[in-house]
């Protein structure tokens, strides 16, 4: 890589962190008034319980556990997209493993307070903890969760230390900036031990951060999998989830990489064979995903077993026909046929398509809460009110929450650079020939 | 009758034989062997004197309600007699708890009775080899190792990563 490259990537980095325009202005203040809101729903719901929502004795979760599953499904992204290639040594991954890795980050700290939010009794939620029992799916999703978000915000950070000693060293900057990268640095200077401690930190955190990543997706299945109610209650409830995340995860990258590509004119760094890649990698995801969805259906449909069948025909026919049929088109076949044509081989197909998804697998998150408590075993009382419409307040923390995941996101990009510099451009932190190196770890070149 | 001795009346003596009158009868339940056969005697009295021709109905408590095990009627003595349910297995307690209630005359229908015997069946203990975790007081040990060493691998690592982030600082220093 040229000298002149390789300034240009700082120098395009540092302009990202400059001033903000009008249309960031505008879209900070817009996120700013939702999430606001969202929390003047939440003081409602708190005032007046969960009656504020359309939650009641049958239907104990709604829409923000499905925003729970929805936000760590997407979580996965940046794991699989960091981790696997960097272990992979899949050079291309320098400009967007940034953007993946804080997506996890993000997404984890939307999904976790969703949790609290579900709660009636918020000030309980230390009980978890001093009374939890080790045998309920619920300690173990609070302890993956945990274990998960401390993991990734590691491995957010590792890799970005010697772009903040980048950032520390340069002119221009405001004073808190200088303080702030300063200190995140942990005085950096490039020497040679120092790149063998980092080279080891963010090898240990690329093979650690798989398996956490893809533990806390299983135990969240396993919190519907370890209960006995149709549609739940099933063995391969765990893969499914895994391969729902990494198919919305990926969805969730491509979109947040078409969105940065665009507004910070990053088009040098992430070319469209980038975003092909990724869309590939969808592509598969996703005809896994839809072999999973079939196997979740057929066998029920053939056997016709008594609590899964009445279950089955609301999502086909009945009440949630819509939802289900929205989520099988928008969700499975839309993008995938667009993905498989010379459509999905251009960055607006691409982008639909990945739109589409994140779509579909919210829906899908839908589709597997709600109508299954819908379907009690036990009958239901006359006057029952089976039919489960979210009010108001749930709507509104759901767009807070989506709201709250992209001002994190916009703000990230303002503060930290959004493409990792020295991984793009290796003269700025050069390695001594005779250091020893752990392949595939931190290392590469601008694809 | 002057209106102090009324209260007085009212206040002490009235209570007093309303206490030693009591309109409900009693139920006293015992077992023991006749012909060969166990079975269940229940001796209703009211006021200490039997009462004739009131029909009981002996049941047994299980875990959903009272199973009937029989209906006879008193004689003159108070008593009635069912069969003993040896058949049936005892409660965890190895005890059949057995229940009487009387079903006619009207006026005695809400009076009932209840004494634990020793079953003749006792229950054979719970040979479930997976009993389910979720319900118990404590978790499986197998379950607690697992999660333990999961989390101690995860965390370990993490102190470790943590480690490396303070060394490269100390590099730094040099």
């Amino acid at each position: 890589m040229s000298d002149a490259k390789s300034h240009n990537v700082e120098r395009d980095m540092l302009a990202t962190l400059g001033p903000p325009g009008f249309a960031h202005k505008f879209l900070v203040i817009g996120l700013g008034l939702v999430v606001a809101w969202a929390f003047v729903a939440y003081i409602h719901q708190l005032r007046i319980g969960l009656a504020a929502t359309a939650m009641n004795d049958y239907f104990s979760w709604g829409v923000y556990i499905v925003n729970f599953v929805f936000f760590i499904g997407i979580s996965m992204a940046g794991s699989l997209i960091s981790a696997v290639l960097r272990l992979s040594n899949a050079h291309w991954r320098h400009p967007i493993s940034r953007l993946a890795e804080a997506i996890t980050v993000f997404s984890l700290l939307i999904a976790g307070p969703m949790i609290i939010i579900d709660m009636g009794r918020p000030d309980r939620l230390l009980y978890v903890i001093r009374y939890g029992r080790l045998q309920s799916p619920i300690l173990w999703d609070i302890l993956s969760l945990t274990s998960y978000l401390a993991g990734s915000l590691l491995y957010l950070y590792v890799p970005m230390i010697p772009d903040l000693a980048i950032l520390r060293d340069a002119s221009g900057l405001s004073r808190w900036r200088k303080k702030l990268y300063g200190a995140l640095a942990m005085r950096w200077t490039g020497t040679a031990d120092q790149h063998r401690n980092l080279d080891r930190a963010v090898s240990v955190m690329a093979i650690v951060i798989l398996p956490v990543a893809v533990s806390i997706h299983t135990v969240t299945a396993w919190l519907f999998g370890m209960t006995l109610r149709p549609g739940w209650h099933s063995t391969i409830i765990g893969p499914d989830f895994v391969i729902g995340a990494l198919y919305s995860g990926v969805a969730a990258v491509i979109t947040a990489i078409v969105l940065f590509r665009y507004f910070l004119s990053l088009e040098a760094y992430i070319p469209v064979d980038h975003l092909r890649k990724l869309a590939r990698l969808m592509l598969v995801f996703g005809l896994v995903y839809a072999y999973f969805v079939i196997n979740e259906h057929v066998g029920t449909a053939y056997t016709g077993e008594g609590a899964e069948r009445p279950l089955l025909e609301k999502m086909i026919t009945g009440h949630y026909a819509m939802q289900f049929w929205a989520m099988i088109v928008v969700g499975l076949a839309l993008p995938v046929l667009m993905l498989v044509t010379p459509l999905g081989r251009t960055i607006a197909g691409i982008s639909v398509a990945a739109i589409l998804v994140n779509v579909g697998m919210w829906l899908k998150r839908y589709i597997i809460v709600v109508p299954t408590l819908a379907s009690p075993f036990m009958p239901a009382r006359q006057g029952a009110n089976l039919a489960y419409v979210p009010t108001w307040v749930e709507w509104s923390i759901t767009a807070g929450g989506f709201a709250a995941f992209l001002l994190m996101f916009i703000l990230f990009s303002k503060v930290f650079p959004i493409i990792s510099i020295w991984e793009v451009d290796q003269t700025k932190w050069p390695r001594s020939a005779e250091v020893p190196v752990i392949p595939n770890a931190a290392h590469g070149a601008l694809a | 009758m002057k209106p102090i001795h009324f209260i007085a009346f009212v206040l002490f003596i009235w209570p007093c034989a309303a206490v030693a009158q009591t309109s409900q009868p009693a139920i006293s339940l015992t077992t023991d062997v006749e012909d060969g056969k166990k079975m269940v005697h229940a001796v209703v009295a009211l006021n200490g004197k039997p009462v004739e021709n009131a029909t009981l109905q002996y049941f047994v408590q299980r875990t959903f309600g009272n199973l009937q095990i029989g209906e006879d009627t008193t004689l003159d003595d108070g008593t009635s007699a069912v069969a003993f349910p040896s058949d049936l297995p005892g409660a965890s307690d190895g005890n059949l708890h057995l229940v009487v209630r009387i079903k006619s005359p009207a006026q005695y229908s809400s009076v009932s009775s209840s004494s634990a015997f020793p079953a003749d069946v006792q229950p054979a203990p719970a040979a479930d080899a997976f009993p389910r975790a979720l319900w118990a007081p404590h978790a499986p040990l197998a379950l607690m190792l697992s999660i333990f060493v999961v989390l101690a691998g995860i965390w370990l690592s993490y102190f470790f990563v943590v480690s490396r982030i303070l060394a490269i600082r100390v590099g730094g220093q040099q």
